[in-house]
């Protein structure tokens, strides 16, 4: 897919995927995870960087077993929803034992590698989840 | 308000179509309807062409002028796309068009060739119909994101693998009996839940294949309709309705609110109820949303769809048959081609023509397709007159 | 005695899986008992195929930002380290400095000297302080070292990384000088398209970690007036367990001073952070007005000597990272040689 060797695309999602940072509606105070400009709530188009503590829960979560072009350096690996503490949900990686995944634990963001589709295109990093330690 | 009828059906069969290219499959599907409808070429005002992903499947896009192309006409025909709901939207967008009183003949036409890619690179594109930048990006899939459904409706509602099962053990029974399906092959629950696993708790058989096909109905006026002297098939009602792109902004992941409003919507314009539909087509694009379906199209209450599969009331004797035709995991799910085929198969039950599949007596039927993860949903009800 | 710029915050990182030497020994068909004894290292860390110098540095570091209760944007400075930075060409610096969110005003670089690079960004973060052109900088040392299949270094080439942020206020350890002692000594190299490394044998000894270590600790006691009784902490850095015991034979330091940053055994060498996490693991164990002495060892070949400090703050800035050395250090899961090779993308594809 020609967009994944796109470093411009992913370069302007670094401060959301990095930092956890989404926003905040000045008016009615909804946040939001990914940022948006535009508030579903209260329709108000004012709204300010809000970072996010990185803790929250899982759930749901599955276990891929199939992974799509650029996943393949793993047979297997968890993907979870994850509630923040502050609302909004998220999907990413859950590191973690098959055996440990279960709704409503309490996982903590990382910062990982997320894919590497070859040996000369840019490295894609953003946060994975780790079940709280 | 004028009436809009389904004159005419044209499928090709549902499967790996190794011989048969993107336009083949197309024309060929055309050609049937407009021959089922006894309309002439010359006489079709439109095309509506549903396609989810020509362009990464066949490095293909302007389906339209495609189509239109390979049939030697000039009349306006254009791609719609809604992922997988991309057929059930081209027949919307058909039917629209002749209640305007713009058209009075017009094609609804879905297919897909998705044979032509590795399956790493089919699960890739099918992905582009989740969210790119939050979903795709963090190596989720299809099977993924239903699983994540499936993970909570079994959370929430006691909902059981084997329940989900028997969606894949019936369809296929279906499927069985229809000779345009993929796969004709009985399966037992066993078979589901020992089959390869996928993405947790979704297993190979409670996901629907990759498949090549092309569907095409003729939509027309009353007049045109009469032609071929077939029962008259009147779309009564049609609903569509979209959600959030990614799963995890919606309200619920056990339900599909887009599925709820535009079936509601479908209901009123058609005036029937639930109770009213004697035969349905709905998008089990894994077992689970078969399940879901059940509780969001009003079947049953939120939360009894497992019980609903397992006490055989979807069966084709059952109170309300569902995918008679094998659905997409058993007919195949070449994923523009469904929504068209939905209605096709629909049109064959209400005419009396689906041979060993018929459900008897079948007056009011309805076709149920969703794009993505729920984030589009078309129904649509039809009616014997 | 301090040159009023020191550490005001500090942090580490260990990957969670571990390989043993028996079991690397297994697969080569090594004696697992004679290769732990001559080199005192058991067991190893390894990074997971999602990790590499960038996560392990950014992880680092949000352990040092916790300790220091800095805002990040006060960083001046980023500099990474590293024997095995992602890039050959774009500074894990600056991922660095975007994960951290500390803005835009600072200078970055990585840094390259083999297992010493850490220390060289800390001389640098601290000086940045002292001449005055900005309130914290931020230095770290992190790697994925690799050995070659079935090579002796096989056995102790590891992944960590350790993290300092530079000030003069809050500062829970005081520098009192760095020295350093550089020369070309070719004792270990790795040429650019190249793997894995080489090295020279027993001519990495003598010639190389132990001339330099002895001597730029000499130079610095020259340069402060103390002895070497004078610390109650020495860190050297720690190829493996036998080198540094016998630096500190020849230096006449004793067994209780290198206990607290002696961490090879269970961790194997982390390269550009190994003597900066022995230097974590000590300040976790160090008291007020205690003396640290760090030496570190990078071939090619230099030395870089700290000596410390310890201040009264420390204590209670401990306190505030609950994933500190130990914690870190008893954070374990054994892999086997086959997932070792796996997750350090050793098998061709």
């Amino acid at each position: 897919m020609p967009h994944r060797k796109s470093v411009s695309a992913p370069w302007r999602r670094y401060k959301a995927r990095y930092c956890l940072i989404g926003k905040r509606c000045k008016d009615c105070g909804a946040l939001y995870f990914p940022p948006v400009i535009y508030c579903k709530k209260c329709g108000s188009k004012n709204l300010e960087d809000y970072t996010f503590s990185g803790k929250g829960k899982i759930f749901s979560y599955t276990i891929i077993r199939t992974p799509p072009a650029g996943f393949e350096e793993r047979a297997s690996y968890a993907i979870g929803i994850i509630q923040l503490e502050e609302g909004p949900k998220v999907l990413g990686e859950i590191i973690a034992e098959e055996k440990d995944l279960d709704i409503g634990k309490e996982v903590r963001a990382v910062f990982r590698k997320i894919f590497t589709s070859n040996s000369k295109g840019i490295i894609h990093y953003a946060l994975k989840w780790k079940l709280e330690e | 308000m004028r009436d809009v009828f389904v004159a005419g059906t044209g499928l090709v069969k549902f499967g790996e179509l190794w011989d048969k290219g993107l336009r083949e499959i197309g024309v060929e599907a055309v050609l049937k309807a407009l021959e089922d409808a006894k309309v002439d070429l010359k006489e079709v005002d439109a095309f509506y062409v549903g396609t989810m992903s020509s362009g990464r499947f066949a490095g293909q896009e302007h389906c339209g002028a495609l189509i239109t192309g390979e049939l030697g006409i000039n009349v306006p025909s254009m791609r719609v796309e809604g992922a997988c709901a991309s057929g059930g939207l081209a027949f919307r967008e058909a039917y629209l068009s002749i209640l305007s009183g713009k058209f009075d003949v017009v094609v609804a036409l879905g297919m897909e060739k998705m044979t032509d890619l590795t399956t790493e690179e089919v699960t890739l594109t099918l992905s582009a119909a989740a969210d790119q930048e939050w979903e795709s990006y963090y190596g989720v899939t299809f099977p993924g994101l239903y699983a994540l459904m499936a993970r909570r409706h079994m959370h929430e509602y006691g909902t059981k693998r084997e329940q989900m099962a028997m969606v894949a053990v019936k369809n296929h029974e279906n499927a069985a009996l229809n000779p345009f399906a993929q796969f004709r092959n009985k399966i037992t629950v066993e078979d589901v839940l020992n089959s390869t696993p996928v993405a947790d708790p979704l297993n190979l058989l409670d996901c629907s294949p990759i498949t090549d096909g092309a569907a095409a109905v003729v939509l027309t006026t009353k007049e045109f309709a009469e032609r071929n002297g077939k029962a008259l098939v009147k779309v009564s009602g049609s609903g569509l309705a979209t959600d959030s792109l990614a799963l995890h902004n919606r309200e619920s992941l056990t339900g599909i609110k887009a599925a709820k409003i535009a079936a509601k919507k479908a209901y009123e314009e058609s005036n029937f109820s639930p109770g009213k539909i004697d035969v349905a087509e709905v998008h089990d694009c894994f077992t689970i949303a078969e399940i879901m379906a059940y509780e969001d199209l009003g079947f049953v209450e939120k939360g009894k769809g497992g019980k609903f599969i397992e006490d055989g009331e979807t069966k084709i004797n059952g109170s309300i048959p569902v995918n008679t035709s094998g659905g997409l995991k058993a007919c195949g799910h070449p994923v523009g081609a469904t929504g068209i085929k939905q209605v096709c198969e629909i049109v064959m039950q209400l005419r009396g023509e689906a041979g060993e599949r018929q459900v008897k007596d079948a007056r009011v039927g309805l076709t149920h397709n969703v794009g993505g993860s729920g984030a589009t949903c078309v129904v649509n009800i039809l009616e014997r007159l | 005695m301090g040159k009023g710029v020191g550490i005001i915050g500090y942090g580490c990182y260990i990957p969670e899986n571990r390989i043993k030497v028996e079991e690397i020994a297994r697969v080569w068909g090594g004696d697992a008992e004679r290769i732990k004894k001559g080199l005192l290292v058991y067991e190893k860390a390894v990074a997971s195929e999602d990790e590499d110098t960038a996560t392990i540095a950014v992880e680092a570091a949000k352990n040092a930002l916790l300790m220091a209760g800095i805002n990040a944007e006060e960083i001046g400075c980023v500099y990474v380290g590293s024997e095995s930075h992602p890039y050959a060409v774009k500074p894990t610096a600056t991922i660095v400095g975007e994960a951290l969110n500390i803005g835009n005003d600072y200078t970055a670089a990585d840094l390259e000297f083999a297992c010493k690079a850490g220390t060289a960004g800390l001389q640098a973060a601290l000086s940045h302080v002292l001449a005055g052109f900005m309130e914290c900088g931020l230095a770290i040392g992190a790697d994925t070292a690799q050995g070659r299949p079935g090579d002796a270094l096989e056995y102790t080439a590891a992944s960590g990384g350790a993290a300092f942020l530079t000030g003069k206020k809050g500062m829970v350890a005081e520098l009192i000088d760095t020295v350093s002692f550089s020369s070309d000594t070719p004792d270990f190299w790795r040429r650019a398209k190249e793997d894995y490394p080489m090295h020279g044998a027993r001519f990495t000894g003598t010639p190389a970690y132990f001339k330099h270590i002895i001597s730029a600790t000499k130079l610095l006691l020259e340069r402060t007036g103390l002895n070497i009784k004078d610390f109650d902490h020495v860190i050297f850095h720690q190829p493996n367990g036998k080198f540094p015991l016998r630096a500190a034979k020849i230096l006449g330091v004793e067994k209780k001073q290198i206990e607290a940053g002696f961490i090879v055994p269970y961790v194997g060498n982390t390269y550009s952070s190994c003597s900066l996490l022995g230097f974590c693991s000590a300040l976790d164990k160090a008291k007020a007005n205690e003396l640290i002495l760090i030496v570190s060892y990078g071939s090619g070949s230099g030395s870089d000597a700290f000596a410390f400090e310890v201040k009264d703050a420390i204590e209670e800035k401990r306190g505030r990272v609950k994933k500190n050395f130990e914690w870190y250090l008893e954070r374990k899961r054994y892999i086997d040689y086959a997932t070792y090779v796996r997750m350090r993308g050793k098998l061709l594809r």
